[in-house]
């Protein structure tokens, strides 16, 4: 059989495209050819949480490998040899990269109370300059400007309890 | 004594779960609304739900923790760490309850954890402290005048401080004002004491901190140090026994000292006091922890001695069963501590579901955990996921144990530092010992994680595609998903 699959991680945009023949896998990884053989072994697949997780044992260049692979709707994660590569996968791998400039809108990372607001409605902000700190896991964070431009709108003032993804400032860039 | 109540959660629950079991001893869990299920309370012999998610309305409310013992027929309250341990009142609350406070008097708690008491009490034992004021910080003329006895730079901490809140660092005379009112303002916030002083800041210090034991007979012993010096935004990430630059002298002064800030404030059970240890060997008190500590295992794994066994033994009258002789320090530990947390976004917590977790196994490997694939890592805690551990004959078998264990270790669904920790574990200045408080700051500040092996994690995630016939991308035949935080996220950036 035949499959291609396309991969972005972080900017990078990598489409695997392989030829498996049992055990043999022939094909390319992003621009480098790739031969492999898959090995068995590992636990068998379950599901939790809307993901499908499984072990991937094979060998490629002399080496073996074992990946524990996590598979959501739109990522994969993969953890081998003690790190995990992130990988945004269908249509979230063909969006465009968001990288450098942002919206201006500042949401909550995570559920959480706000402890400051360092800027006021109507004042000149700078890409980078912290806005809002909020409290979450025990741990102070504080969020940046994403953009230049001037604060539109502040939806919460300090003392707030907030959900994550929750709009906090609003930036006009410009 | 009988029945432990654990007035706590995560891997400290589970190995306090541990040693109870092992002393014949039944065991009671608590779960908040958001732990029901979790590893912790599998491992306790019965669970007592006390409350919903958030920590002030569960594991931070002592009258549900009471009403937990009580109903579960508990005659003894183990606080780990974290939580309530080190609230005096909670303790005695406990033991006006007709408990065993497995912990120390809470007389004990409340002189050391006010800073300023623990630095008299300290002093008035014969041990250095780092030079600062001795008072709360009053008017601004006599501030002035005590910040240029003491020399900058300084810190301003609060008295009643502890995980760099209401800390500041002045490092000329102009900014001092401006600091002791932000740090007053922060300590009156989250201790509800506004009181601050002045200490001097010492430059790359060593973190280095000693364990002791104590009976209720009068007895008391050290256990050896521990040194935490590689942390992020002050609290400890890499913890190892003994410190890489210890000589016996100086583990015998520190160690004296040690025991006669635990002496001077009656002291019963497991404690830990805090020195920090500069580069000409001068050490100078910091603090005590009237508790068991997180990074306890290191100090287990050197000297044979389960702490949390004695923590019990203590409690219950026995006297101690070993003396100072008796302790052995044998080969090196270290320990690192596993979070849900983005090392590239300034370390920032992370949660949702763990979608995999697969802990290192090997000679001389340790892990403490208190998560299972599955569950979700609640928002409402600390992220620490699991403490890993290493033992080995000499310091660079302990590394290269721990390295190759963070290897085989798979936490797959939050962000974690188990990359991170892995290059900490690499650095060269590591591996020579040099460390300090500041070492993330100086040798991996702006870490990316290395990416070795990215190739072969996209083949890796083709092949787990084509395993089932599920489609290896956007299927509409996995279940469909409630998005955690992380996932509902839209753009945002992380501050430094």
């Amino acid at each position: 059989m035949s499959t291609t699959l396309e991969l972005r991680h972080g900017d990078e945009a990598l489409t695997v495209a392989l030829t498996i023949d049992g055990e043999r896998i022939r094909g390319t990884v992003g621009d480098r050819p790739v031969e492999a053989e898959r090995l068995s072994g590992g636990a068998p697949p379950y599901a939790t949480a809307g993901a499908v997780v499984q072990e991937i044992a094979f060998a490629s260049n002399g080496r073996t490998h074992r990946a524990v692979v996590a598979r959501q709707p739109d990522r994969i994660l993969v953890a081998l040899g003690g790190r995990t590569y992130v990988f945004a996968a269908g249509d979230a791998a063909r969006e465009v990269s968001a990288a450098g400039a942002g919206t201006g809108t500042i949401v909550a990372p995570m559920p959480g109370k706000v402890v400051a607001v360092l800027v006021e409605a109507g004042a000149r902000v700078e890409h980078g300059q912290p806005v809002v700190v909020i409290e979450a896991m025990k741990m102070e964070t504080t969020l940046v400007a994403d953009v230049d431009g001037e604060v539109a709108r502040i939806a919460i003032a300090a003392g707030d309890t907030v959900d994550g993804g929750v709009v906090l400032i609003e930036i006009t860039p410009g | 004594m009988r029945r432990v109540l654990i007035a706590n959660r995560g891997e400290i629950a589970v190995r306090i779960a541990r040693a109870c079991r092992a002393a014949g001893l039944e065991c009671v869990a608590v779960a908040s609304d958001a732990d029901l299920g979790a590893p912790h309370t599998l491992a306790a012999d019965r669970m007592v739900r006390i409350g919903p998610a958030p920590a002030r309305e569960s594991y931070l409310d002592p009258a549900a923790l009471l009403e937990a013992a009580r109903a579960s027929g508990a005659d003894a309250v183990h606080p780990g760490y974290g939580f309530l341990a080190e609230n005096a009142a909670f303790a005695r609350a406990v033991e006006t309850a007709g408990l065993v406070w497995i912990g120390p008097p809470a007389d004990a708690i409340a002189t050391m954890g006010d800073k300023l008491a623990a630095r008299a009490a300290a002093m008035a034992a014969g041990v250095p402290v780092v030079p600062g004021t001795e008072t709360a910080a009053g008017d601004s003329a006599r501030v002035a005048a005590d910040a240029e006895r003491v020399g900058y730079p300084l810190l301003v901490k609060a008295a009643a401080g502890g995980g760099g809140k209401g800390m500041r660092i002045v490092r000329h005379p102009g900014e001092l004002s401006a600091a002791l009112e932000a740090a007053a303002r922060e300590a009156a916030g989250a201790f509800a004491d506004d009181r601050v002083y002045l200490e001097r800041l010492l430059e790359r210090p060593r973190h280095v901190e000693i364990q002791v034991l104590a009976d209720r007979h009068g007895a008391a012993v050290h256990l050896g140090e521990r040194e935490c010096s590689v942390q992020r935004r002050h609290q400890k990430i890499v913890e190892e026994s003994p410190c890489p630059v210890m000589t016996p002298a100086l583990r015998e002064a520190m160690s004296t000292a040690a025991l006669a800030a635990a002496r001077a404030v009656g002291y019963v059970n497991a404690g830990t006091v805090e020195f920090l240890l500069d580069a000409s060997g001068r050490f100078y008190f910091l603090e005590m922890n009237t508790r068991l500590q997180v990074e306890h295992p290191v100090t287990e794994l050197v000297t044979g001695i389960d702490l949390v066994a004695e923590q019990l033994r203590i409690a219950r009258g026995e006297p101690l069963g070993f003396s100072q002789a008796d302790v052995r320090l044998a080969g090196h530990a270290i320990e690192v501590r596993l979070y849900a947390e983005d090392p590239q976004a300034g370390f920032l917590p992370s949660a949702g579901p763990l979608l995999a977790w697969q802990a290192p196994a090997g000679p001389g490997i340790r892990v403490d955990a208190g998560v299972a694939a599955g569950m979700t890592i609640p928002v409402d805690y600390d992220p620490m996921l699991a403490k890993i551990a290493a033992w080995g004959p000499d310091r660079a078998t302990a590394i290269a144990r721990l390295r190759a264990a963070l290897g085989d270790t798979v936490a797959l669904g939050p962000y974690t530092n188990l990359a991170f920790l892995a290059d900490v574990l690499e650095h060269p200045a590591f591996r020579a010992g040099e460390t300090h408080t500041g070492f993330v700051d100086e040798h991996l500040a702006g870490w990316r994680q290395p990416l070795p092996d990215l190739h072969e994690a996209a083949l890796a995630a083709a092949l787990a595609g084509t395993t089932t016939g599920v489609p290896a991308a956007a299927s509409g035949s996995l279940e469909p998903v409630l998005p955690t935080p992380w996932e509902r996220l839209g753009r945002w950036r992380l501050g430094t």
